[in-house]
């Protein structure tokens, strides 16, 4: 194939000629190539054209490079200078637009609104309003409703409304007391504590009383002098008194000490009681005639309330102011409560010569 | 005798003891000076908190002295003495709410137009704007209920903290931010129309 020629072969040689001048024509192509080139007047033509060149671009002037940003700076600066010309031509020819007064606030409250309606931040500002004028919120949340309030002409109200709110509070008027009012309170407080003092001086006057009559009581019963209460003897000794003592003239009890301012007015008439006495029966049958439990004492017993004032002195019996004879039936063994019920007239009689006539006076 | 109380004992014993404690030990004991100086030193805050429930200085003065009075009866029955100004507003409350009770049961309730701006030593009224705005919070609180008035005087008037407020006012901490917390949103609904949108 070397030194062939044809059009071809000319067409390889053009296309293994950017390899040849590059010097990376394979080895086998090379003789080939080189033959074509001597034999073929066009394809030597090429080469040396192309030789021409390559040796043309290989001697171009080289830039440096501090002037090549300058340069590229200048050419940016021209092409924005003419953009930005031809910007302002534009908008120049473009119709101006006549908002009305207030017409872009309200168009961008009401978009920034919507917004923050979406976003459910306004529900959150109301609710952490209050907290977050007392501080109490993390950072992230303060700096968020912050910047919420700022685009928010809802929320920014009632920021204002809670902060008015708040001032108005802390800084209303305060009463002064008066003078007036602070002595009326003094001269209460001085009525209640000289009331606390009286009761407390009171209470220790009784207290001092009640220690003096234990501690004479106490003297009395140390001594021997002590004398138990006419109360407090058991009827069953009163009753248990011989048949002969008892018959007569009705017991008194009198004091062993001197006879008192008031003497004692319990006079006691004990009837004798049999000394084999009949089975007992609460409801004996028959024509019994019955005393009447309760009677007052009537006014012609005054005769022998005298008789017993011209007794001798250790029989004095002081007349009662009212008497009330009381009629008991009780049994020879009666109880304890066989007695009271029969001192509280709760028995009825079966046998009055068998019963204990208690007179009280009272 | 409280104030000797305070000479004789030392620093250590003054800061472990407030003085409060220890007035309110010696009135406890019936020293009545003692007592003077705790009323002297609550005197002016149960009187306001008692205006802002009531809204007259009359009644005000009349809870007033009921409350000193009670407090001093029930003063030796107090446990923590520590806690006697929180005490005392309690007492106060509660004699606030008594008399309030009292009024509407005699239907003797307060119009709220006959709320006049808080009467003072200066009452030349040379600023109305002042006494206006104070008309207005004071007619915006008695629209409250009252258990929410309590709370808005209590802290944003008198300036208590949580604590103190749980103390006069019974209950816990958590129930008084509750209570505050619809007090207050309850308020500034009241007041938005009050409030200029040039303010904003």
């Amino acid at each position: 194939m070397a030194g062939e020629r044809g059009p071809r072969r000319c067409a390889w040689a053009l296309r293994q000629l950017d390899c040849f001048l590059d010097g990376t024509i394979e080895p086998s192509a090379l003789d080939a190539f080189v033959a074509h080139a001597r034999n073929c007047a066009s394809c030597a033509a090429t080469l040396a054209a192309a030789q021409r060149a390559r040796e043309a671009l290989g001697n171009l002037p080289r830039l440096t490079d501090d002037q090549l940003p300058a340069r590229i700076n200048a050419a940016v600066a021209r092409v924005a200078e003419n953009d930005t010309r031809t910007v302002q031509r534009s908008l120049a020819r473009l119709p101006r637009a006549k908002p009305s007064p207030g017409h872009r606030e309200a168009l961008r409250a009401s978009v920034a609104a919507q917004a923050s309606a979406r976003a459910g931040m306004c529900r959150t500002f109301g609710d952490r309003v209050e907290a977050l004028l007392d501080g109490d919120l993390p950072a992230g949340l303060t700096l968020a409703l912050e910047r919420h309030a700022q685009g928010c002409p809802v929320c920014a109200h009632t920021l204002a409304t809670a902060k008015t709110g708040r001032a108005a509070l802390a800084g209303a008027p305060r009463l002064a007391p008066a003078v007036a009012s602070r002595q009326r309170i003094r001269d209460a407080i001085e009525r209640i504590a000289a009331g606390r003092r009286r009761t407390r001086r009171q209470v220790a006057w009784v207290g001092a009383a009640v220690a003096a009559c234990l501690a004479v009581v106490a003297g009395l019963y140390g001594s021997g002098q002590w004398v138990q209460p006419l109360e407090l003897i058991p009827h069953s000794v009163v009753a248990d008194v011989p048949a002969s003592v008892a018959e007569s003239q009705p017991v008194a009890v009198a004091p062993a000490e001197p006879a008192p301012a008031t003497p004692p007015q319990v006079e006691m008439r004990v009837a004798a009681r049999p000394a084999s006495p009949p089975e007992p029966s609460r409801r004996a049958p028959g024509p019994t005639p019955r005393e009447p439990l309760w009677t007052s004492r009537p006014a012609d017993d005054a005769p022998a309330v005298a008789a017993n004032l011209e007794g001798p002195v250790d029989t004095y019996v002081a007349p009662p102011r009212e008497t009330i004879r009381v009629a008991s039936t009780l049994p020879p063994a009666a109880d304890a409560v066989g007695e009271s019920a029969a001192f509280s007239g709760h028995a009825e009689p079966t046998s009055i010569a068998s019963a204990h006539n208690v007179t009280l006076a009272l | 005798m409280a104030l000797e109380c305070l000479v004789t004992m030392g620093p250590r014993s003054v800061s472990t003891r407030s003085e409060t404690h220890v007035l309110a030990d010696a009135a406890a004991h019936g020293d009545t000076v003692a007592f003077d100086r705790l009323v002297a030193e609550y005197h002016e805050r149960v009187l306001n908190v008692a205006y802002r429930m009531v809204s007259r200085r009359e009644d005000a003065e009349d809870i007033c002295q009921e409350v000193f009075v009670k407090a001093f009866t029930a003063l030796p029955r107090l446990r923590d003495r520590s806690q006697f100004g929180s005490w005392l507003l309690r007492i106060t409350a509660n004699c606030a709410r008594d008399a309030l009770r009292r009024r509407r049961r005699r239907k003797d309730d307060l119009d709220l137009d006959e709320i006049g701006p808080v009467p003072s030593d200066d009452d030349h009224a040379r600023e109305t704007e002042r006494d206006d705005a104070s008309r207005v919070v004071q007619r915006l609180l008695m629209g409250l209920p009252e258990r929410h008035r309590i709370v808005l005087v209590l802290r944003d008037i008198e300036g208590l903290s949580y604590e103190e407020m749980a103390q006069a006012l019974s209950c816990t901490v958590s129930s008084v931010k509750n209570r505050l917390h619809r007090a207050r949103k309850l308020f500034r609904e009241r007041l938005e129309p009050y409030v200029k949108a040039d303010e904003v």
